[in-house]
């Protein structure tokens, strides 16, 4: 049985609402779906509450998945909503709150420079802490490539809005990885 | 500057786009399979499921009897003035004594009473009578070493009466009028109903010395019977109640029922999933001591999903041929001008790809059942028993949509379609452990745990494999005793 088919085969269990095919297509998945769900979220505990409230939605709704396209795009899909309808009743406050206290952080303070010194979860950690708007512009158009005119639709708000947070999400970054490479350069030395 | 845009795009999601490096804690599942099972249980379409009507007549029937075996009275003995029995009134009758010495006993009431008494408080008559029969009391039932023995109380039980055809006892006008008039006088009518007739047999208790017995040479029988007369001053000191056991299947009983069977396939062919099956099905039954015979008529309906195999050749474009060049000849400016024919041609990929679906087919059939049954246990209401035999089943119609796909820039090249034919007639062997149910002398309940085995394969495709699918249901069911 190839995996496709095997696949095929939990989908159509889980369709039946079999919770042993539920379970082994949790296992398949939840750590891909969870890397997801830890981008758009400020900590791993509002990470799994997405993702547990993103796999109750797959389960419930795998009846109408379509077998036309990838399935783990659509699952992605499911929990890139989840984390928006998440988080759906703060995002008007993202967008006015912490410009001003944020703006001594986007003055550049160096070139950016490709370096592999980071690990992953220090990276993580930096989306992380982005400012909850920056942060969903920031993902949603570098990571699941929408464009600003469907980000200004899925958040509610202009293109020229979703522009300027994905500006300052970058800057917030940049500087965020020199005071990262400060701060081990300093441990060094 | 948009250089660096582009880098910290890159940069963050060849870090992030694949990031596993952290693991969901157990409580996440644990969360979902709870919140799972709130919904299933929200949305859960319980009619749907077929053993839900045989569950729940299951129910219903352990609870009818558990409220029936708590509730079923026990042998009761009452004072004089008291009644054991049901609630509900029916029959009166009242016992008297002839007045020539009380020789003769008689049961009043209608011809199916099987005993009613009553203590006239002064009279020294009484008499027991029917409109069209005489009650003898056999020889077993009272004797006089049985009155001389017990002090206390001597029994005559009801149910051991004997009704016997008889003009030489008593005129039945005489104790009609009788009756009348004891009635009229009934100090304390004992209350049968119709139902303590059929569930219970009533016992009334006399005083020892209220009674003597005799035989009587009857020429009909051409023996003698034992007779009980009562004394001038009978006493009844009480009446005691008891339930009385049903039979199940009594000796020749005709029987009709009415079942629900709803069943699941199992060891169908391997491209078949296992299918609910559900059937109805009116049988005659008949009952010859403990044995069984059964028949009837069944309808089932049942579906089945089939998968099929679509290949085909992805389309790629077309191009135009040119098939002919012709020419007309212009006589004005004297130069030929050709007239182009084309042909379109599609260009498809010669790589071959497959699109799988599946296709409902829905089928019916009659079912006849020949079955040869065996009581095995037998109690109270409740009994056991074992049935077998053969079933023939009609295919009596098939619907097999065949098919559908959706490929209009696909070339189609061939269509593995995995749908095979069902056979019209199928033999099976039949086999249940059932338990039966008595509500009234009439009417029962059936549950029978059914086992179907299928003697031939049930689609006529001829597959290396033998596949021969067995069946297993819970047969459901109200029988009615016509005989």
């Amino acid at each position: 049985m190839t995996s496709e088919t095997s696949e095929i085969k939990i989908i159509e269990d889980c369709i039946s609402g079999k919770r042993r095919a539920q379970s082994k297509l949790y296992k398949k998945y939840a750590n891909t779906l969870l890397g997801i769900c830890l981008r758009y979220s400020r900590n791993k505990s509002e990470a799994e509450d997405v993702l547990q409230e993103g796999f109750i939605k797959i389960f419930i709704n795998i009846k109408n998945f379509r077998k036309e396209g990838s399935f783990e795009g659509w699952m992605k899909r499911i929990m890139v909503n989840t984390a928006l309808l998440n988080s759906r009743d703060n995002l008007k406050h993202y967008f006015h709150a912490d410009i001003d206290s944020l703006e001594e952080n986007l003055q550049v303070k160096s070139e950016f420079e490709i370096n592999d010194n980071y690990s992953a979860k220090e990276l993580m950690n930096l989306v992380q802490n982005l400012p909850d708007g920056y942060r969903m512009v920031f993902n949603l158009y570098v990571f699941d490539d929408y464009t600003h005119k469907e980000i200004a639709q899925m958040l509610g708000v202009s293109e020229g809005t979703s522009k300027s947070q994905l500006a300052r999400a970058r800057k917030f970054l940049q500087n965020k990885i020199f005071e990262l490479k400060q701060k081990k350069i300093d441990i060094i030395s | 500057m948009a250089k660096d845009h582009q880098n910290i795009d890159n940069f963050f999601k060849d870090a992030l786009s694949n990031y596993t490096e952290e693991q969901a804690s157990r409580s996440v599942w644990k969360g979902i399979s709870e919140k799972l099972f709130v919904h299933d249980l929200i949305h859960l379409n319980w009619l749907n499921i077929p053993y839900f009507v045989p569950a729940v007549l299951a129910v219903i029937v352990g609870l009818i009897a558990i409220l029936m075996i708590t509730s079923e009275p026990e042998t009761v003995m009452v004072g004089a003035e008291e009644v054991a029995g049901t609630e509900e009134v029916a029959v009166a009758a009242a016992v008297a004594v002839e007045e020539e010495g009380g020789k003769e006993v008689a049961v009043a009431g209608t011809e199916e009473v099987a005993v009613a008494a009553a203590v006239t408080d002064d009279s020294r008559q009484s008499a027991v009578s029917s409109p069209q029969s005489t009650v003898v009391i056999p020889q077993s039932v009272v004797s006089n070493q049985q009155s001389t023995t017990n002090n206390q109380q001597s029994t005559i039980s009801s149910r051991d009466l004997s009704v016997e055809k008889s003009n030489k006892i008593v005129d039945n006008k005489n104790i009609q009028q009788s009756i009348t008039q004891e009635r009229q006088k009934a100090y304390n009518p004992i209350v049968l109903s119709e139902k303590s007739k059929l569930n219970s047999s009533t016992n009334v208790l006399f005083s020892p010395i209220s009674y003597i017995t005799f035989s009587e040479f009857n020429t009909s029988r051409n023996t003698y019977l034992q007779k009980l007369s009562l004394l001038p001053n009978a006493d009844i000191t009480g009446v005691r109640t008891t339930k009385k056991s049903f039979n199940y299947y009594t000796k020749d009983q005709y029987s009709v029922g009415i079942h629900y069977t709803p069943e699941k396939m199992y060891n169908s062919p391997d491209d078949q999933p296992d299918k609910n099956i559900y059937s109805f099905d009116f049988s005659l039954i008949y009952n010859m001591n403990k044995y069984i015979f059964q028949t009837g008529i069944g309808y089932t309906y049942f579906e089945n999903d089939h998968n099929y195999q679509v290949n085909y050749n992805d389309f790629l474009g077309t191009y135009e041929d040119l098939a002919s060049i012709s020419f007309t000849f212009d006589t004005v400016t004297g130069t030929p001008n050709p007239i182009y024919t084309w042909t379109s041609t599609d260009v498809y990929d010669t790589t071959d790809q497959s699109l799988n679906s599946k296709v409902t087919n829905y089928y019916s059939s009659l079912q006849v059942p020949l079955l040869l049954g065996y009581k095995l246990y037998e109690k109270k209401r409740f009994s056991l028993f074992l049935k077998g035999g053969p079933l023939v089943s009609f295919l009596i119609y098939k619907n097999e949509p065949g098919a559908t796909y959706y490929s209009p820039d696909r070339k189609v090249t061939s269509i593995d379609y995995a749908t095979p034919s069902r056979t019209k007639i199928n033999w099976q062997f039949q086999g249940s452990i059932g338990v039966g149910y008595q509500f009234t002398q009439r009417l029962s309940l059936a549950v029978e745990p059914t086992i179907k085995y299928y003697f031939n394969e049930v689609y006529g495709r001829n597959k290396s494999a033998d596949t021969r699918p067995y069946l297993f249901g819970i047969r459901t069911g109200i029988i009615y005793t016509i005989k």
